[in-house]
Order: structure tokens, then sequence, then C-alpha cells
């Protein structure tokens, strides 16, 4: 039987590594055979949750109901920075319905952004919150937002990145603009001789654009107090990230919060931090002794919780005339709003090839604009822009094809550490890739087509990690009807962690689907798990499935031999079904075995294996884009896009294509339309709603070919699973833009390209 | 004076009577009923301003021939007493009795069309609709449907191919056995005029432009509404309280479609999807127009007259109206009178109706053999966007293939919809070669000063005037 030891295991997450002390199992299961040879792993499964979602039975966070429930929504800054010199409450207070009311008059003061609290009368940027109403209903807490009354002195501000850096600019905080007092630094080799040394060297700017998740789901929490006990309901990626936010601010113990998040709307990042409003909701629902429902609608959701920041980016790229990648330069700046973020996005920079000499610096800037948040492979979408963009320039320069050029630098090992790779197929997604999409046929010379719409095709690199790690956990409990509930503390934010984790367990117990019914997104059944960001909750939870389960065969054989009287190494476990081999009359199902036992159920616990000690494990691919440029009236169409990607073993077929089109659509349209826009004259946000903050809608999609080109990495975990979500949107703006560019031999270097962009640099070419 | 409505949800009547209703007031919307209910909180909200269509709803009403017509449509934008005499269809609605799904519903959760779905409700809804009408499942008709549904997760295309198949076979579903019943019920509910009155709002309901024109008498100060997409945003977002509404949808003469040898008739109340479908034949450039409004759930509320009324200086609908040279028909409790568009149009967000009037309809001449009419737009999204720039142009040669007569109008190039004047008048009577085109580009250039904002700079918007027009020129080679 299993049993667990402690290990410190390297995990990386989102931005950075973090080692972790995790129990692991002692006994790691081996691998999987490949998927031809699984029954359910890796073949298109629909999701085990499509049924509640299509007939709208499906209750997200938003639509839980209360009895007794109040509803509470939050007052913020309408103006860019500010300090509050009174608030008065007293009109909204006594408008009828009206519950209660927390302001930095009368709440405790609870520390946030490590720089901040709750309620802070420093205002930072139009959004920053600064009361919180409660009232019977929505419609009455709005009235009783515009019944207070704020009196406050406008500070000058700054919303530009580059103006903030500056001396003149606005402090936001006495210590200066530049969070850290410093840039990030990074160097390997020597730039500036490799520089002296190149036969060819690129140096160009490219700037990206502020992006929202806006996920369809506004984020929202329902609270409710039973004693000193709080539950909460809220849309969240992370419920014990949640749990632990919240405990810490209420001061009472994690064991007294019990988080609940069963479907969410999608997240994509923002969702992965304890919201302010979660903690206000709590403290008035304790205020007023009713349950407290809480909601950020879509204006607030455009202003107040999280964005992708902008970046500029100065890159300086040498080769020398064999196509040797020989230095990059990479400086960048970019503004993270009023209180703690990054801004950074030199990671694609420092390890996406191989490269002797690299110097990196960057900024992350405070402004007076919304926060940051992790945003689907945060600094890297807008990284492999600049850099895979000056690849092309740098590959055109010395007359190679770009395609060579990158498998010609692709790197063996990782260039930061010298590390091998647990695996690493690059050079096979460029293969893939480049033969669907027919990258033989490519015009060489950009913007030869006659006539005024012009076609053109460009290809870009994908690395990100994904290779989770522990700790995380899964039980398994088996009933004496043969049917399986397993339970984990991760959750599914849509992305199909509720069908594969059934998936594995039928794969080894062979339990009909049906009977499987898996619970996830509660800390107080769930065994731990992390937050579902980085691409990590495949790659981390998974393993925990299958070894739980795998557990529970050992139990049932176990079982079996005391029941049949049998040998031990003579069973075996097929179909559900355990036999006796050398006795073929003796054989029993798990009804009929669990019927023998004491229990009404059997549970097994399972966890993930420690990541291997030495190696990297990531994520890689290309994508591939074919465009057509109309040069009259600077609109750029996405005609096909070929991803091919190395991400491990597929679970499932169908929710990874989701995942790949879903990321794909959101790279084009972060290559194409969406940005947020900020007045600079009043600080304010143009755009807070979806008619103008632009995501695509259905006749905006281009054909889609989705290839992976691996089996399993073996290497990391006993599923071989690393993760999807993050690396489908990485390249994508890169290669529509170097498409973009071969079709009119133009390029556009700043995201999104809109027609007027496109437009106004073929008027100055 | 009537203030109960009437309308079919789940299958049974339910009356709301505003004289003694105290939690939902005429200008609640669908969608904050229907959330507010303990068993439709399926139908979710994304955000409340028709921009999303995760709150899509279906509404299918008496179709004049004996059967139901089915259309889907956001019930964040839908004052209650708009259900009046109608069936109103949610997502919980769709599944079989027996607790088995919708063909619609099936095929969402084979082809993987749901991925966190919260935008799936929607567009079932939607593809609900479809399922019922008698479109055909072409690519181009399904994304027309499900233009207005945005899915943040899926990337659309398991969604296209749910809908393709779900659409393949259209089998009489279980609406189809209970529709006879539920006609009979919609028969009985009476349309008549109606007043709904609360202590701080009225909202009437008249059913001809007789009654109507004495309301808007009466109360001077009444906003006349169709679709209401608008005004529902000032209720919604800007909580306003609108104190005085007439409401068009029950008065016949204005929902009138007519046409004759020579022109089209359509009364104010018409929707864009239904001047869409009509104007296929003889107005291409209409229906192209129309296709690129918004999306099909806006198209089914917002009207010509809300259209026109409003005078958008970006609105896709009067430049290529003003191309075809439409008239607009006004009346006033003094007569009618006929107004050209682009008269009709005469400022910023302003009209040339006098006080008492209101639009009754439009009147569009069959354009003669051999004039071609164009339609153009550019703007960031495919479709459900305004226009950075929209543009028109009206071209009929004569014998010699010259110029015999040239329009131009654009939209988003001034502050109101505007014609090319100089530049018509320089190319009137010139031959169509490519050299007299790039003579009139700086003609047309200097001739208006498009400002900058969120959408574009003036800079962008002048030069794609130009090259709009060139676009205009070359496509005609084509032909």
């Amino acid at each position: 039987m299993a049993e667990s030891k402690y290990v410190k295991s390297k995990i990386f997450f989102e931005e950075e590594f973090e080692e972790k002390l995790a129990e692991v199992p002692t006994d790691p299961k081996g691998p999987w055979p490949a998927n031809d040879n699984l029954k359910i792993i890796g073949k298109p499964v629909s999701r085990i949750d499509g049924y509640d979602k299509v007939s709208g039975t499906a209750v997200y966070t938003f639509d839980i109901n209360l009895p007794r429930m109040a509803q509470a929504r939050i007052l913020r800054s309408a103006v860019p920075h500010a300090k509050i010199k009174k608030i008065d409450t007293g009109k909204a207070e006594s408008l009828p319905g009206v519950l209660g009311i927390l302001s930095s008059n009368n709440a405790q003061e609870i520390k946030w952004f490590n720089t901040s609290s709750l309620f802070d009368t420093h205002l930072r940027y139009q959004g920053d919150e600064i009361a919180c109403v409660v009232a019977e209903s929505e419609a009455i807490a709005l009235k009783a937002l515009k019944l207070i009354k704020i009196e406050f002195d406008e500070l000058p501000f700054t919303v530009d990145a580059k103006e903030a850096m500056g001396e003149k600019a606005p402090k936001i905080y006495d210590e200066g603009n530049i969070q850290g007092g410093k840039p990030f630094e990074y160097a390997r080799g020597d730039v500036d001789k490799a520089f002296q040394e190149a036969d060819a060297i690129v140096e160009d700017t490219f700037d990206t654009q502020v992006a929202i998740h806006n996920p369809t789901e506004v984020h929202c929490s329902v609270v409710n107090w039973d004693g000193d006990d709080l539950t909460v309901w809220d849309s969240t990626q992370a419920i014990y990230g949640v749990r632990d936010t919240v405990a810490d601010a209420l001061k009472m113990p994690a064991s007294k919060v019990r988080i609940i998040k069963k479907y969410m709307g999608g997240g994509f990042g923002s969702k992965l931090e304890c919201g302010k409003y979660t903690v206000m909701a709590a403290l008035l629902a304790r205020k007023i002794g009713r349950p407290v429902r809480i909601v950020v609608d879509r204006k607030e959701m455009n202003l107040a919780v999280g964005n992708r920041p902008n970046s500029v980016q100065k890159l300086k790229l040498a080769a020398s005339k064999d196509g040797t990648l020989t230095a990059i330069s990479h400086y960048s700046y970019g503004a993270i709003g009023g209180y703690e973020g990054g801004a950074g996005c030199s990671w694609p920079a420092r390890q996406m090839y191989k490269c002797d000499n690299v110097k990196v610096e960057e900024y992350s800037v405070f402004t007076n604009t919304g926060p940051t948040r992790p945003f689907r492979a945060p600094g890297y979408p807008q990284g492999i822009f600049a850099l895979d963009s000056a690849i092309d320039m740098l590959a055109e320069k010395i007359r190679m094809n770009p395609l060579e050029f990158r498998m010609k630098n692709n790197a063996e090992k990782h260039p930061m550490w010298n590390a091998p790779f647990t695996s690493k197929l690059l050079k096979e997604a460029y293969e893939q890739g480049a033969k669907a999409i027919g990258w033989d046929k490519r015009n060489n010379q950009p913007g030869a087509d006659k006539g005024p719409v012009k076609k053109g095709m460009g290809m870009a690199s994908q690395i990100w990690w994904g290779g989770g790690g522990p700790p995380s956990h899964a039980v398994l409990k088996l009933n004496r009807d043969g049917s399986a509930r397993v339970i984990a503390g991760t959750q599914d934010l849509g992305t199909g962690t509720y069908t594969f984790m059934a998936q594995i367990v039928h794969e080894v117990l062979d339990i009909p689907m049906d009977k499987i019914e898996v619970i996830l997104g509660d800390t107080a059944v769930g065994p731990y798990c992390p937050s579902s960001g980085g691409s990590t909750t495949a790659p981390s939870v998974s393993p925990a499935v299958r070894d739980a389960a795998e557990n529970m065969k050992i139990k049932l054989l176990e079982a079996a031999a005391a029941q049949l009287e049998s040998e031990k190494k003579n069973l075996v476990y097929v179909n559900g079904l355990i036999s006796d081999t050398s006795n073929p009359e003796k054989k029993i199902d798990i009804p009929g075995l669990m019927g023998k036992m004491g229990e009404q159920t059997i549970t097994t616990t399972g966890s993930r294996e420690a990541n291997p000690e030495g190696y990297i494990t990531q994520t890689f691919g290309a994508q591939f884009a074919k465009v057509e440029v109309d040069t009259l009236t600077g609109k750029i169409k996405v005609n096909k896009i070929v991803a091919a990607h190395d991400i491990g073993r597929v679970l499932n077929r169908k929710t990874l294509d989701n995942q790949f089109h879903g990321g794909i659509m959101q790279g084009l349209s972060y290559a194409l339309m969406e940005e947020q826009i900020v007045d600079i004259n009043t600080g304010k946000v143009v755009n807070t709603n979806l008619h103008d903050y632009k995501i695509p809608i259905i006749a905006d999609i281009p054909e889609i070919e989705v290839i992976i080109v691996s089996e399993a990495d073996p290497m990391n975990s006993n599923t071989g699973v690393k993760g999807c979500g993050e690396p489908a949107i990485i390249p994508t703006a890169a290669a529509i833009a170097n498409a973009v560019y071969n079709a009119i031999g133009v390029r556009i270097k700043s995201l999104p390209m809109t027609p007027d962009k496109v437009l106004m640099a073929l008027n100055q070419a | 004076m009537n203030s109960c409505i009437g309308f079919i949800l789940d299958e049974k009547l339910i009356e709301i009577d505003f004289s003694k209703e105290r939690k939902f007031t005429p200008t609640t919307t669908v969608l904050n009923y229907l959330r507010d209910l303990p068993n439709h909180k399926g139908v979710k909200e994304g955000c409340a301003e028709g921009d999303c269509g995760a709150c899509t709803i279906v509404i299918a009403e008496l179709d004049g021939r004996n059967g139901l017509q089915y259309r889907a449509v956001n019930s964040c934008l839908i004052f209650l007493p708009k259900l009046h005499g109608k069936w109103l269809i949610t997502v919980e609605n769709i599944k079989n009795p027996d607790g088995s799904l919708h063909p619609v519903q099936q095929a969402m959760v084979d082809y993987h069309g749901s991925q966190c779905g919260f935008c799936t409700p929607g567009f079932i809804m939607s593809m609900f609709a479809l399922y019922k009408s008698n479109l055909p499942n072409t690519r181009a008709v399904i994304e027309d449907a499900l233009t207005g549904n945005l899915c943040r997760c899926t990337g659309y295309q398991p969604i296209i191919e749910a809908a393709e198949f779900a659409l393949q076979d259209r089998k009489p579903d279980h609406f189809s056995k209970i529709e006879k019943e539920i006609i009979a019920i919609l028969k009985k509910i009476v349309l008549k005029s109606m007043q709904m009155a609360t202590d701080r709002q009225k909202y009437f309901m008249p059913v001809s432009v007789t009654e109507l024109l004495y309301i808007k008498n009466q109360n001077p100060d009444a906003i006349i509404i169709n679709g209401a997409s608008d005004i529902a945003l000032r209720v919604t977002k800007k909580y306003e309280l609108i104190p005085s509404i007439i409401d068009t949808m029950q008065i016949e003469e204005l929902h009138v479609i007519r046409k004759s040898i020579d022109h089209l008739y359509c009364g104010s109340a018409i929707t864009l999807n239904q001047l869409m479908e009509v104007s296929r034949e003889w107005y291409p450039a209409i229906y192209e127009a129309c296709s690129v409004f918004g999306s099909k759930q806006i198209r089914e509320m917002a009207t010509i007259g809300g259209n026109l009324g409003t005078a958008s200086p970006i609105g896709d609908l009067p430049p290529v109206l003003a191309a075809y040279k439409t008239d607009v028909v006004v009346v006033s409790e003094k007569g009618a009178r006929i107004i050209p568009v682009d008269e009709f149009i005469c400022g910023y967000r302003k009209t040339s109706l006098k006080k008492g009037e209101i639009i009754k309809g439009i009147k569009i001449p069959k354009p003669m053999d051999g004039t071609i009419i164009k339609f153009y737009k550019v703007s960031k999204r495919k479709d459900l966007d305004i226009s950075t720039v929209s543009a028109a142009f009206r071209l009929t040669p004569d014998k010699e293939k010259k110029i015999n007569e040239i329009k131009i109008i654009f939209g988003g190039m001034a502050e109101m919809t505007k014609h090319a004047v100089k530049t018509e008048k320089f190319l009137k009577g010139k031959s169509r070669t490519r050299e007299t085109i790039e003579q009139a580009m700086p003609i047309l250039e200097e001739e208006f000063t498009p400002i900058s904002d969120a959408r574009s700079s003036a800079q962008f918007r002048s030069v794609i005037a130009k090259n709009l027009l060139l676009r205009f020129f070359d496509d005609l080679a084509d032909t």
C-alpha cells in the first residue's frame, strides 16, 4: 500500500519558480503506454458537465440565491488619483432598504496589496474601492452608492509608463514609480562584444496594448455566516488561495472558512486571487446577520479586476552569416497600475532560442491605471510578438528562411541553466506545422501580390512552462454498487477538469463514466490542489487521480486475494472483473467483492509525484498564419492558423481542441482588435463595455488546425501530461504579424494591428 | 384604461397588472424579471447591455398565418410590456419533457460547443430560434444568427459545427406538439390600447397612429419607442426614470410592408431584420448594410423609425437609404409630409421632425436598370461593431459609360451623414477612368474634416474615405 514522503520540489507558477515542500508518493506509478493503447485517455470524450451547461441547470456563483440574501455593490473612484478627505454616507444610510455601508469611516484596517488597505483613502486609479453598500436589492444598493458624498483632493496623475518613469511625473509612492526602485536585470555572455562581431543586426521598438480578461461570468461572491463558520461561494480559480486570504483578512482560523466553486464562467487569470469584494461581503454579512451576494459589473470588470499590462520593448538582435543567433538585447517597460504587479515580458528573449549572449533590462512602472493580473501566459504573447517579429527581420537580413533560422537556433538544453528537458519536440512542431500550412508555397518577396488585397504567410514559436508538480492530491471513494466518487481540491474553469478526472478513474478501474461522480471546488471536502493557473491543473492533478485509482486497484486485488483465497500475483483486473489466472473458476466483480466487505465505501488517496531533479519541463510549439490584407481599408483577415505543439499527453481530444481554439482566438483578438483605451487627458478608461472593448464574434474565426506532436512526457509524471491552455495563445499574434509583413512588405510593430495602423503604415512606406 | 399585460411562460398564462404590481414596473427588463424568478437562473447576465447575448431568450408570436414565429432577442433590452400577447421561452424550457435534450442542446454537448458554459444558454436560444425557422443551415445563416452571442472560451468553431449538425434535419420537437394550444391562448389575449401607470411613470401602448398622435399631443415629453434598445440602456445603465413612454408595438399601420411596381414602403416599426429580408431582391446594398448592422438579436428589435430617429452620425442605415433616394413619411395630427432622407437628418443627432410629428414609414424607390448602388463599412470586428466609416455610392452610367449621375454619402466622416457634394459635382459627366477617380480623391479629402476618437484617427478616416471611392470604382470594373 502506498505511503508517502516529503520532498522539496521546484515548480514554475505563472512568472516565477517556487520551491515547495510537498507530500509525494513513495511508489510512483509507471508511465502509461501510448494513447492508442489506452481505452479512453486521449479520445474525444464529451464533457460530463455538458448536460448541466446546455440545459441551463448549471448553477454558477452568479446564480446562488440564499434565503434572506442581501445584495452588495461597491463605490469606486471616478478619478485616477485623489486623497479622500471625507466620506458622508448619511443620505445613503437613510435610503429605505439600505442595510449597511462600509468605508474607511468604519471598516477595520485590513492590509491589502502590501502597500494599501481594504479601504484606502489614497485612491490610485479610476476604479479604486471607496465604499461598499449592502441593501435589500441591487437596485437599492446602486441608488445608495449615488447618495454617498465624497470630498477629496484630486492629485496630479500619470497614466503612461514612460511619463511615470520620468523625474517630473507625479509620484504614486514616495519611493518613486519604478517598482522595487530598479529594473529587473538578466545577462549571460557578452552582448556588446557579440554586437561588435555580428554580421547582421536588427534593432527596433515594439509596443503592445493593455488587454482585459473579460470572462463571461463577472467576478462575484456569495457569503454566509453560520455562527462563526463562514461559507463563501466564489467565482475563483483558487479556492485554497481565497480561503487563506479571507481567513487572514478576518483574522480567523482557515478551518472556519469554506470556499465553494462548482461552475464558473471563465477566468483566464483574472480570478487567480481573492478580490477585495469577497472580504467586504463577508464583513457586511457578519454586520447585518444575513447572507450577502456581491457582484462586480461589466464596467468594473473593465476597470478594476486586472489586465494584461502594456509593453514597450526595444529589441536588438544579432546573427552571423551562417544563421547563428549571437545576441539578444531586450529593454522594456510597462504600466502596472497603482499597486504591486508585473509588466515583465522578457522570458521569451531569455529562453526561447539558443543564444549565448543575452541582456535584459525591464521596468514595472506604477501608474494611475487599473491593476495587472496574470492573463493567459503573462508576459509571453507580448514578449513573443516582439521577439519573433525581430527574428523574422533578422532572418530576412541574412537572407535566410525564417523557419530555417528558427530550426537552426533551437535550444537542445535550457539556455539559461544548461539543463536538459524532460521532453522537447519543438523541431517536430516546426516541421509538421510548416507542412500543414504549406510553408514551401510561401511568397518569398513580401508585398509582391498584385491588386489591393495581398496574401501572406508567417510563423512564430512558443515556449511556456506547464509541467505542474506537487503538492496535489486526490481522494477516491468506491461504493458498494461499484460507483465511485473522486474528490480533489482543484477547480474547473470550464477547461475540462471534471471530465479528465472521470476519464482517468475509468481508464484504471473500468468503472463506467456515468457511475463516476467528480467533486471539486470545495475546500471542506477536497484535499489540497494548487490554484488553476499556469497551465498546471491537468499536469498536477491528473497524476494524483491516477495514483488514487491505481491504489484502489491494489486494494481491490488484496481484498480479492483474501476473498478468493488466491495468491495476489495470480490475480488480474480486467474490465472491472478480478480473476485468478491459475483457476478460471475464481473470479469476482467489484460489487460482489465489496458486498463481502464490512465497509460500505472504501477510500484511497493519491498524490502527484515530485518533478525529476535536474530537469526542466516546458511546453513548446509553433503557429503558422495565413492572412490577407486589404491595402485600401487596412483590414487584416486571418484565413488559417496551424498550431503544432508539444504539450505532452493529450487527455481528451475534445477539451484539448477547445483549449487551443479558444486560446488561438484570444491570440487573434489580441493581435487585431482588443485594447483598453485610456484618455491621457482625464486618466479615465474610454471603453468599459463589451461594445467598445472588442472581442471576436463568430464571424471572425479563421480555419484552425491543431496538431499535437507529442505522445507523452513520461519523465514528468505518471500521466505524462503537460499543460495546454496558455501555449495556445502565445505565438498567435506574432505569427499573424509576420504574415502581415509577408503580405504587404511593411511591418506593423504595434498591437493591436487595427485598420488605421495598417493603412497609416502603408501610407508612410 | 387597461394596465394588465398577458403572456405565456412555462406554458402558463402569466398576467402582470402594473396598477397593482409592486415588484416590477413597465420598464423592468425581461432579464431582471426572469432572474428574479426562482427557476429561470439559466438566463445569464453577461453585460446587461445587449453586447454579449448571454441573456438571449426566444419570443414566439402569432405569425398571422395560424402559426408561430420564433425570434431570439436580448432579454436585457426588452421591457416587460413587450411580452404582451407573446410566448416567452427560456433555456429551461428547451429540453424535452422527459428531461432528454433537444437536438440543439445535444449537438452542443456532442460537438463540445460549451466550455465554461456561461454563454451557452444564450447560444442554445439563438440556435433554437434558428431551428424553428425555415432558414437554410448554411454557414452564412448560422454565423448571422449567432453573431450576437459572445464566447470567450471555445473559439466558436465547435459551436458552428454543433449548429450545422443540429439544423441539418429539423424534425418536429416538443414545441411543435403544443403549438396549437399555445396559439389558442395567445389568440385570447386581446391586443388593446393600454396605459400602464405607476406613481412615477406612464407607459402607453396605443393601437392606432391617431391614438398615438393624440397621446403624444397630451404628453409632449413622452418618448416614442419601437425596439427600445437604446432607451433600455438609459434605464438599466444610467438608472434613469423615464416618466412617459409611448410604445408603438401594437400599431398595425406602423408594421406595414408594401411592395409596388416602383417602390417599397415600410412602416417605421418594421425591424431591421424584416427590412433585410424584404430588401434582398431589389435593394442589395440595403441588405448588405442590414447584415452588418449589430447582431441578429439587436436587428430583431431595432426598427427603421428608431434608427432614423436617433440620427446618429455613424448610423449605417442613413447613407445607404440616401443612396436609394429614400423618402421619409412623417405624420402629425395636421397631416402627412414627405422628406427626403438626406434632408430628414439635419445635424448631429438632429432630425427635421417638427413638434407633434412622428415617423410613419419610409418609401424606397426601385432604382432604374443600370444604376449601381453599393455599401461599404470599415470597423475593427466583422459585425456587431459601430462603423468607423461607412459609405454608400450610387452611380448611373449613360450610354457611353460616362458618369451620368453619382451620389457619394458617408457616415462617420462628419457630425451627420453627409454627401460628398463637391466630389459628386466633379465626377458628373466624366468618364469612368482610373485617372478621373484619382483626380477626385483630393477633392474628397478636402471636403471633409473628420475627427479623431477612440475608434480611429482623423487621418485614417480621410484616407479610408478616398480608398472606399477607389474600391467602389474597382468593384465596378469587375462587373
